[in-house]
């Protein structure tokens, strides 16, 4: 099972996956893909929330004849993003704390995600 | 369907709510997403999707971030535009006098005597209040309640001047004048509560109490002036020009308040405020909190307090400039693209700040910390003394 990501999360991840390199919005959508369960329509509004808020750049690449929009994370969206992880590190740990409640404490920090 | 039955029909749906220039941002994007996901999957991409108008709704509900701040419009005030719900929820403390409600009659200069619904003295005339444009209050001692008109009737005052009537009214030009005059030397300032429910939209309102409380809700006033020597003011869900509230001693609460531009200033927080039965919980259960804004919006702000601390939220796109000089300031907004100034004192300390360093901020050293943030992003923090 997968759990649903709410608008804040799905925010942190897709500048996550920014700060691995520019992408499209297809490459984008399916890289993400692989470990959420996401819609395909799903990142087009994100995308441009976060573009409009500075966090992303976009630029056009010709490809086959047409043309990529590219989406490039910017400085502020690194700001963002630190804030975020910061955010989610919390997070995760008062999750764990209600979910391994019964297991030593020096296992924290060592359980996959998802 | 096809694909292109999917981006015509998407583009239908949209065309009429989005600006061009979104509209084709959007149509290039599902354009570009069924292109790289090439023909053997435009199938199974058109099922994932969904169908247009889903998407459609999809990319519009995201489009519901923060409202506009109006634009000062002197001559014009009905072109505020009034956010938030609720307006039409009547308080409690409104509601509950809503049964004794007494309309009084437009009698020049007419004396209030302290009474309550159904004395005599007073005229069943009522009141004509859509008439009303401009306010102005000036008392000694009183709370001054003031609601839309949907929530009430008219001008309803209970418990004042006694044993001498000295609070007085009257309506000229359009504009509503309370006041008291002479009341015998040495003697206490009488009091009482005024409740008033006028238009939702006026021109200008000017309040003035030296001691006690003041509520006002639900109202668009292009300038709102409001002077409390000793005591709380509450104002809530309004939009405006231009606010300008100042409190000796006491607080200042905002909320839901929408103004091009806000200026707020309490000089030191009082032992218990103003009057305790209405103070907003917050500030009684507060640790000295003076001036709290939240859920507010300006395009300039400017909140001031002498001793105690300064509390703000909301959507602040444009000026800021918070001072506390001897108290602590939170502050946290969205939508911000602006040059913040934010004055502290001199031993204080930064505590928490986050998400904006990437926009650009700097500590100038002394006592003015300057902070830029390039774009809409969040930020928050908070400095302690």
């Amino acid at each position: 099972m997968t759990f649903p990501l709410g608008a804040p999360l799905l925010d942190a991840c897709v500048l996550g996956v920014l700060t691995q390199g520019d992408a499209y919005g297809y490459s984008l959508t399916q890289r993400m893909k692989e470990v959420v369960d996401l819609s395909e329509s799903t990142l087009y509004p994100v995308l441009r929330r976060l573009r409009q808020a500075g966090c992303l750049n976009v630029y056009d690449q010709p490809y086959q004849g047409r043309n990529r929009r590219y989406y490039a994370i910017t400085p502020v969206g690194r700001t963002l993003l630190s804030g975020y992880r910061e955010a989610w590190r919390e997070y995760r740990g008062q999750i764990e704390t209600m979910l391994f409640s019964e297991e030593p404490e020096e296992g924290g920090g060592e359980y996959g995600e998802g | 369907m096809g694909k292109a039955d999917f981006l015509s029909e998407l583009r239908r749906a949209l065309s009429s709510r989005l600006p061009e220039e979104e509209l084709s941002d959007a149509l290039a994007y599902y354009e570009e997403y069924f292109a790289e996901a090439g023909e053997d999957r435009e199938e199974a991409v058109l099922q994932e999707l969904g169908s247009p108008a889903a998407v459609a709704a999809k990319v519009l509900e995201d489009r519901g971030d923060a409202p506009p701040v109006p634009k000062k419009s002197p001559s014009r005030p009905k072109e505020l535009v009034l956010w938030g719900v609720g307006i039409l929820m009547a308080c409690g403390v409104l509601a509950a006098v809503l049964l004794a409600l007494l309309p009084l009659g437009p009698e020049e200069g007419a004396p209030l005597y302290g009474v309550i619904a159904g004395s005599e003295g007073f005229s069943d005339d009522l009141m004509d209040m859509e008439a009303i444009h401009r306010l102005e209050i000036d008392l000694p001692a009183a709370e001054v309640l003031i609601a839309p008109e949907t929530e009430g009737t008219g001008l309803y005052v209970e418990r004042w001047g006694e044993p001498n009537p000295n609070l007085y009214y009257d309506v000229e030009n359009g504009t509503l004048r309370l006041w008291t005059e002479a009341w015998e030397e040495d003697a206490e300032p009488s009091g009482g509560t005024v409740y008033l429910y006028l238009p939702r939209t006026l021109v200008w309102a000017d309040i003035n109490l030296d001691r006690g409380f003041l509520s006002v809700h639900g109202l668009e006033v292009q300038d709102l002036d409001v002077t409390i020597g000793q005591g709380d003011a509450a104002l809530e869900q309004l939009a405006t020009g231009t606010l300008e509230a100042e409190v000796g001693t006491g607080t200042l609460y905002l909320d839901h308040v929408r103004g091009g531009t806000l200026k707020g200033s309490v000089t030191r927080l009082g032992d218990q405020g103003g009057l305790e039965e209405h103070t907003p919980e917050a500030l009684v259960e507060g640790d000295g909190t003076a001036l709290v804004l939240e859920h507010c919006g300006a395009g300039v702000l400017e909140l001031r307090c002498q001793a105690g601390d300064v509390a703000a939220s909301g959507t602040f796109p444009g000026t800021v400039s918070l001072e506390a000089p001897q108290g602590s300031v939170y502050f946290s907004t969205t939508l911000a693209r602006m040059d913040y100034q934010i004055s502290r004192s001199g031993g204080s300390e930064l505590l928490v700040y986050q998400d904006v360093e990437g926009g650009g901020s700097n500590y100038s050293g002394g006592d003015r910390w300057d902070l830029q943030v390039q774009a809409k992003t969040a930020a928050y923090l908070h400095f302690a003394a």
